[in-house]
């Protein structure tokens, strides 16, 4: 059984979650990811630029009335490397259920 | 939520299923936060138009039902001034075009049905427009339950269906007007007849639309 390599970027708690919630959810505004995760603001703002390096995510800063807000998308290569991380993780469980079955 | 490299396959899955869980809950709560506050404006509007009407004699405070979307939109803008809006998400689309085609369907149904009710009654007989004439309350609030069902089957909540199915039974069964025929005198039932369709619009707020949406919102998040 070969296991596929996981995407390192995905492979970490907040970014994966991050991804998750971007994931069912089209694109989301900064507060509603920073509530979800329950990660804190900084922390968050770190994840989503290294996720937004990789053009994983599509960050956009714009104004909600006078407020600024940011409204942060899922791009094409970021459904397609989730699609990747998903497929490698079942690589790694299938091999852990064939375990428990022998 | 730190980084940790030291993720399990395990670890990652539960992470997944989590946050998409967290998505259709957030879906769920903003859902029954908009079912609560039109259930229970409808019911406020119902003892309304049902008090006015019956203290002027006139059935003209039903025009007040055109109001109920601009006040539950009012209402609605207020509650969501200070809240973190939910985001667009498949689960969110799929209850947006539900509801949007119900009411699409309900205010075709109601302007038909008003046009066709006032040409039977100016050149027709009262007892054709009895046989002919368009059920607009009834047809509404069963187009209505229908919805609440089907946002009950796409946000995975049977009881959401249940309460659909239960408003439907009540409204069809005009229990409430059997009920108050055997309590009221027959002098009284005259004058409620400018009441109507009120009390059943009441009981359907109540069980369709307030009940499950406060069933929805108080639901706790993972």
């Amino acid at each position: 059984m070969v296991f596929q390599p996981l995407d390192p970027l995905l492979h970490a708690e907040l970014r994966l979650a991050v991804m998750s919630l971007l994931i069912a959810d089209v694109e989301a505004e900064f507060p509603y990811i920073k509530e979800q995760t329950g990660a804190t603001a900084g922390n968050l703002s770190v994840q989503i630029d290294k996720l937004s390096s990789a053009g994983y995510i599509k960050v956009k800063k714009t104004f909600k009335g006078k407020r600024p807000c940011t409204i942060c998308r899922i791009t094409a290569k970021g459904q397609k490397a989730f699609t990747a991380y998903v497929e490698a993780l079942k690589s790694y469980l299938d091999v852990k259920v064939e375990k428990v079955k022998s | 939520m730190e980084e940790n490299m030291e993720l399990t396959a395990e670890r990652s899955l539960e992470i997944i299923t989590e946050q998409i869980e967290k998505s259709r809950r957030a879906v769920s709560k903003d859902t029954g936060q908009w079912l609560f506050v039109t259930g229970l404006i409808a019911m406020i509007m119902s003892v309304i138009v049902a008090c006015a009407n019956y203290l002027t004699w006139t059935p003209l405070f039903h025009l007040l039902w055109f109001a109920l979307p601009v006040v539950i939109w009012l209402v609605m803008k207020r509650i969501n001034r200070n809240r973190v809006p939910v985001p667009e998400s498949f689960v969110g689309t799929l209850v947006r075009k539900t509801w949007y085609t119900t009411l699409v369907f309900a205010l075709v149904y109601v302007v038909i049905a008003t046009v066709w009710n006032i040409v039977l009654q100016h050149y027709e007989s009262p007892e054709v427009f009895l046989h002919a004439g368009m059920h607009i309350t009834p047809t509404i609030l069963t187009l209505l339950a229908v919805a609440v069902s089907m946002t009950g089957l796409i946000l995975k909540k049977s009881a959401l269906v249940w309460f659909g199915l239960l408003s439907f039974v009540i409204l069809r069964f005009g229990l409430f007007s059997v009920i108050i025929s055997r309590v009221l005198p027959p002098t009284a039932l005259t004058k409620l007849s400018l009441v109507r369709p009120c009390e059943l619009i009441f009981l359907f707020a109540l069980v369709g639309l307030m009940l499950p949406g406060w069933m929805l919102k108080r639901e706790d998040p993972l």
